[in-house]
């Protein structure tokens, strides 16, 4: 919204400049995007260049026919200037700028020679003066307009506007008028009243005789008014009109137009003006659309309307779209002579719904969307009435159309000072309380200590209940004076869940072993199911998909992370960064079968490419299934964890370098290096691992509380054993059988080595463990370990066909 | 006693002690030293044959000669001592001074990832509200309309609950990508009683993709309820937010504004931390920057929950987690955070 700072202090006796206002403003609740100074720069007695000239010689240019040389009286002297415009004689008064002079578009005048004549000055016209956005010819000023003063003090050349985000609560923003009000209510300026005096009618004829008008459709029209102007001499308007036209953003188009616009703008009401010759049957009905109905709107576009859509019809079909833009049919043209002037009231909901439905928006439907105040409807009309008749010379025909049903009555609210101090956390003034409520329009009457009966004006329906009215009293009172306190009775814990908490700890162990954070969006492109290879009846493709994307490439939440990841290490590796190894907490989304939301599920995820490191000291290594496997477990370590593993059948890994992640049974996720054709599908050509783990899962793994056990009073013996076993045999195999042979005094086993080759059987392997022995009570003798061990040696070569390595 | 003055009783052990002194001294290597050792105090040295022929001596000599032979035999042991030590440590601190390193190299890279900017600015976030007495909730991605809309006071035909703004899900057409963090308010009030103090960090959704918009950013809302929370306790709390993420000479105002869900309802601007105040770019020549939206809990919300609004009250609070990000690391395009450019991710 924006609000000429000039016209704004019509009714507002405000004294502050514009930059200071405008702070108040923000700090009281009304944010100003910013203030824009309009028509002739101020600065530097720019303003001193522009005054008021009287043509006093005209006289052909002796080189240029289309350019005249005038003598013009600028304030006791006369200045030969070269002019190309025609629309003037001897003894019109004009603008005129002097040389040094800045126009609104930046230009600076200078004296200078026009076809070899000295020209010191130039006549402007309304366009060049930044008041009219198009004008033929100079600017013809009133016979009275004293020569030699200031121009910018008898017509509006330069001003500062104030432009205003007015939130979707504060309707009442949407005219300067109702601006000047919340100015007065912030700054405790005196405010003019309303603009709305009304005007005597004329002659002997009567509206209602001359023209027939009903509303069909209530529900959609609570209010309708209008009125008649009769003899009016469309053109152009005054200057003054003009400028605020401009000022406020819109483009000047004749004097009736310009008026609806003005008192719109003013008080808030959107006004629309037939010319009453092109009303078919002297005769409107307001109502609902009628399926294949078309208007062709004053922008020249034709429109196709629906039974959901408001219009005002005249005998031959809709002549206005209700709220929103009048039709080329009943437009004001300059011959028009009689005015049918309408000021109504429209349902919010619909308006915005046909303006939606059209994509038309204007300045009139932007505010009947937001509810306009129904009372505004004959103040509308009065005050276009006494313009028109002032400006246009027409005069108002007597009897007035005002179609309603039962107006709302005003709204009644009790507001308790208690309440404010309890809720806002200071004591108020109830003199000060009642002192900003009547200032802002609220009636207000004690009741009781500390009490009041509010009535709220119907400009403010937003204010529905006492917390309203407190927010009322204390942004004009000053968010600025709230002291700043901490609740003083906090009787709870803060923190982080186990789940939260085991979340950090496992990233932190991710990064600090080397790997990137990346946040990824949740939704990706549906073929990413495709691209992992995913069996058709794959759950992991029944992903949710979005109704409206803004692309395909974000249309699907994503059931897997791994297809995200992939992307972002191949734009790492398209822009040559170096150790791409990345991982993402982030959430999958899996089909919940009977719910009305699906499965969310919190998971890690790491793509892995290069861990081998770079630089003059070499000491990682390359990327494989192990690489993944031992993150994996570092993971679950994190929370005292554990996992194991099963060969996985996820298609998109590589079949014999995968595996399941399980927990207690259920499968948590998957490790393992990347499908050579998933790969490529997602353009890489390097070798990726990955793994992707369930957060719930990792943290349920968790052996909770350690307790504690003695390792020291009793040492433990340590044997190194060697056993060739069949390729065939994993060591966890071969771990389990140790195990259980060795219980209870093997306290732990570990593969140190494995060996294929010469020294051992083809076809064969050898596994070398470290076991450990121990035994809580005592330190165990040479013969208690060495039978053990004997009893290990035979369940291996038992049960697995293994040999002891010497 | 003075080995000196008691040798002059004894000339032969004196001529011995001085002899040996003078050798031992003169060892320039360990090897020399043992030489030394072997010449002087060796079986067959002139002290030791001395000493054993003590019994053979005349009476009155014998305790002279072997108290004083014990002494000359200590010291010459200590000096013997003292001199290798001194020429092995000599030795190792020339082998050190030819083993000096660049120090200039890299040391051994043991490798340091980095967690996403905005991991960290979520859990400082975080970690300043925990330690007010905050517990952290969480709540879907995927919401209903009820939770994101209807229970947050957004009238019907609000422009927010349009397919314009906001992200439907195809055939379900009450389910959405959540638009904000604050559904979790109302999923934390209806399963619990006040006492409430959380922070709700998440993912949220809006149909919006410029220079100055993601349709994926991160939120954090904050949400305390209890018997007598007070809009001056908001305006502390956020204050100490603010201190303690943009430093301790920031300074914060409170705006007016409106939301459907607080009612009074502001928004709070930081004094710059570029320029301080005094007006610079960033801040568009204000001196503040706004980065928080708040306010005293409607009782409309509350009336969604069933808490009672006479005994009850509450403010809660929400900001966009990237744009304090942008703020405290001085970035200036939003996009940069979803490219996942080890570039940017490594420099945090
Ligand atoms: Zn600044």
């Amino acid at each position: 919204m924006k609000v000429p700072f000039s016209w704004l202090k019509e009714y507002v006796d405000v004294d502050m400049t514009a930059a200071e206002l405008a702070d108040r403003l923000a700090l009281t609740g009304t944010e100003v995007e910013r203030v824009a100074a309009v028509g002739i720069p101020s600065g530097d007695g720019n303003l001193d260049r522009f005054v008021i000239g009287q043509v006093e010689t005209v006289a052909p240019h002796p080189d240029a026919d289309k350019l005249t040389l005038c003598g013009v009286d600028v304030g006791g002297r006369v200045e030969k200037i070269v002019c190309g415009a025609k629309n003037f004689r001897e003894g019109d008064r004009t603008a005129v700028c002097l040389p040094g002079g800045v126009l609104p578009d930046g230009r600076r005048l200078e004296a200078a020679e026009i076809r070899g004549v000295r020209s010191n000055g130039m006549m402007c016209s309304e366009a060049e003066l930044g008041i009219s956005s198009e004008s033929a010819g100079i600017m013809i000023l009133p016979e009275d307009a004293p020569v030699g003063e200031r121009l910018v003090d008898h017509v509006a050349v330069h001003d500062e506007v104030l432009e205003l985000e007015v939130t979707p609560n504060r309707p009442d923003c949407l005219s300067v008028y109702g601006v000047a009000r919340e100015v007065a209510a912030v700054t405790g300026a005196g405010l003019s009243p309303e603009p709305a005096d009304d005007i005597k009618p004329e002659g002997h004829d009567d509206i209602g005789s001359l023209v027939e008008i009903s509303v069909a459709d209530p529900d959609l029209c609570p209010r309708y008014g209008a009125r008649l102007i009769a003899g009016v001499k469309v053109g152009p308007s005054p200057a003054w009109l003009k400028a605020r036209i401009v000022a406020a953003g819109m483009r000047p188009v004749n004097n009736v137009v310009d008026i609806t616009n003005y008192v719109m703008w003013t008080l808030g009401e959107p006004m629309h003006a037939f010319d009453l010759a092109k009303v078919a049957g002297k005769k409107l009905v307001v109502r609902r659309a009628r399926e294949g109905e078309k208007i062709r709107t004053i922008d020249g576009v034709e429109r196709s309307l629906t039974p959901q859509m408001l219009v005002i019809a005249d005998g031959d079909g809709p002549t206005a779209i209700a709220g929103i833009m009048g039709s080329e049919a009943s437009e004001v043209s300059d011959d028009t002579s009689d005015i049918l002037l309408e000021a109504a009231n429209f349902d919010g909901p619909s308006v915005m719904a046909t303006s939606m439905e059209l994509g038309l928006r204007s300045e009139s439907s932007t505010r009947f969307e937001k509810g306009m105040d129904v009372e505004l409807v004959p103040r509308a009309l009065a005050m276009a009435s006494r313009l028109m008749t002032e400006i246009c010379g027409g005069r108002l025909v007597p009897g007035e159309i005002d179609i309603h049903g039962e107006l709302p009555p005003a709204n009644v609210v009790h507001l308790r000072s208690s309440r404010i101090a309890s809720l806002i956390g200071v004591e108020i003034d109830p003199g000060e309380t009642a002192a900003i409520l009547e200032r802002l329009g609220f009636t207000v009457e004690v009741e009781g200590e500390g009490g009041f009966r509010v009535t709220v004006p119907c400009f403010r329906a937003d204010v529905e209940r006492e917390v309203d009215l407190i927010e009322e009293v204390v942004r004009v009172y000053g968010l600025d004076l709230i002291p700043t306190t901490l609740p003083s009775d906090v009787r709870v814990m803060g923190g982080l869940s186990p789940r939260q908490a085991a979340e950090r700890e496992v990233a932190r162990a991710l990064a600090g072993r080397g790997l990137d954070e990346v946040i990824t969006y949740s939704f990706i492109a549906p073929d990413y199911a495709d691209r992992l290879r995913l069996a058709k009846n794959d759950t992991r493709r029944r992903a949710v998909v979005l109704d409206n994307p803004i692309s395909v490439e974000q249309s699907v939440m994503r059931t897997i992370m791994l297809p995200s990841l992939l992307m972002t290490v191949a734009r790492n590796a398209a822009v040559r960064n170096t150790g791409i190894n990345i991982f993402e907490r982030g959430v999958i989304y899996l089909p919940s079968e009977g719910r009305k939301l699906p499965d969310e599920r919190r998971v890690i995820a790491a793509c892995l490419t290069d861990m081998a490191g770079e630089g003059w000291i070499s000491g990682g290594r390359a990327v494989d299934f192990y690489t993944g496997k031992g993150l994996v477990e570092a993971v679950f370590a994190t929370v005292n964890g554990s996992c194991g593993l099963s060969r996985s059948r996820d298609p998109f890994l590589h079949p014999g370098k995968s595996a399941d992640i399980m927990v207690g049974g259920e499968r948590a996720g998957y490790v393992g290096e990347v499908h050579p054709l998933v790969l490529s599908a997602f353009d890489l050509d390097i070798p990726v691992t990955a793994f992707e783990v369930d957060l719930d899962a990792i943290v349920a793994s968790s052996a909770g509380t350690v307790l504690f056990e003695d390792l020291m009073t009793y040492p433990a013996s340590y044997q190194d054993l060697a056993v060739v076993v069949d390729d065939k045999v994993d060591a966890e195999k071969v771990l389990e059988t140790v195990r259980s042979a060795g219980a209870p005094l093997l306290h732990g086993a570990e593969v140190f080595d494995i060996y294929s080759g010469e020294q051992v059987a083809a076809g064969s392997k050898s596994i070398a463990l470290r076991l450990e022995f121990r035994s809580p009570d005592h330190t165990l003798t040479d013969d208690e370990v060495n039978d053990v061990r004997a009893k290990i040696v035979r369940e291996l070569e038992k049960k697995l066909k293994a040999t002891l390595r010497v | 006693m003075d080995l000196k003055r008691e040798l002059k009783k004894h000339a032969g052990l004196k001529a011995m002690h001085e002899e040996a002194v003078a050798d031992i001294s003169s060892a320039g290597t360990p090897d020399e030293v043992e030489d030394a050792r072997v010449r002087h105090l060796g079986r067959k040295s002139g002290l030791s044959q001395l000493l054993r022929s003590i019994p053979e001596l005349p009476d009155d000599e014998k305790p002279v000669v072997g108290k004083l032979g014990n002494q000359v035999r200590a010291a010459l042991e200590q000096q013997l001592a003292d001199r290798r030590r001194e020429l092995e440590e000599g030795e190792l601190s020339e082998r050190l001074a030819t083993e000096q390193v660049d120090i200039t190299l890299p040391g051994q890279p043991f490798p340091r990832g980095h967690l996403h900017i905005l991991t960290q600015t979520i859990w400082e976030i975080e970690d300043i509200f925990a330690g007010l007495g905050y517990r952290i909730a969480e709540g879907p991605d995927i919401e209903t309309d009820y939770y994101n809309f209807t229970a947050l006071n957004t009238p019907e035909g609000h422009p927010a609950r349009s397919s314009h703004d906001t992200f439907f899900i195809e055939g379900q057409p009450d389910v959405l990508l959540r638009t904000h963090t604050s559904p979790v308010q109302i999923r934390v009030m209806e399963k619990e009683e006040p006492p409430v103090y959380v922070v709700v960090p998440g993912r949220v959704y809006r149909r919006d993709s410029d220079a100055t918009h993601t349709p994926m950013f991160h939120q954090i809302e904050g949400l305390a309820v209890d018997r007598n929370i007070t809009m001056g306790d908001l305006k502390g709390t956020l204050e100490m937010f603010v201190k303690a993420v943009f430093g301790a000479d920031r300074e914060i105002r409170l705006r007016p504004h409106f939301f459907p869900f607080t009612e009074p309802s502001v928004e709070i601007d930081v004094s710059c931390m570029i320029c301080g105040g005094s007006g610079c770019r960033a801040c568009k020549f204000i001196g503040w920057l706004e980065i928080l939206g708040a306010g005293m809990v409607d009782p409309k919300v509350f009336g969604f929950v069933d808490y009672d609004t006479e005994d009850f009250q509450g403010f809660a609070f929400g900001m966009g987690v990237e744009r304090i990000a942008m703020l405290k690391h001085g970035m200036t395009d939003l996009r940069m955070f979803y490219d996942n450019d080890l570039r940017l991710i490594r420099q945090f």
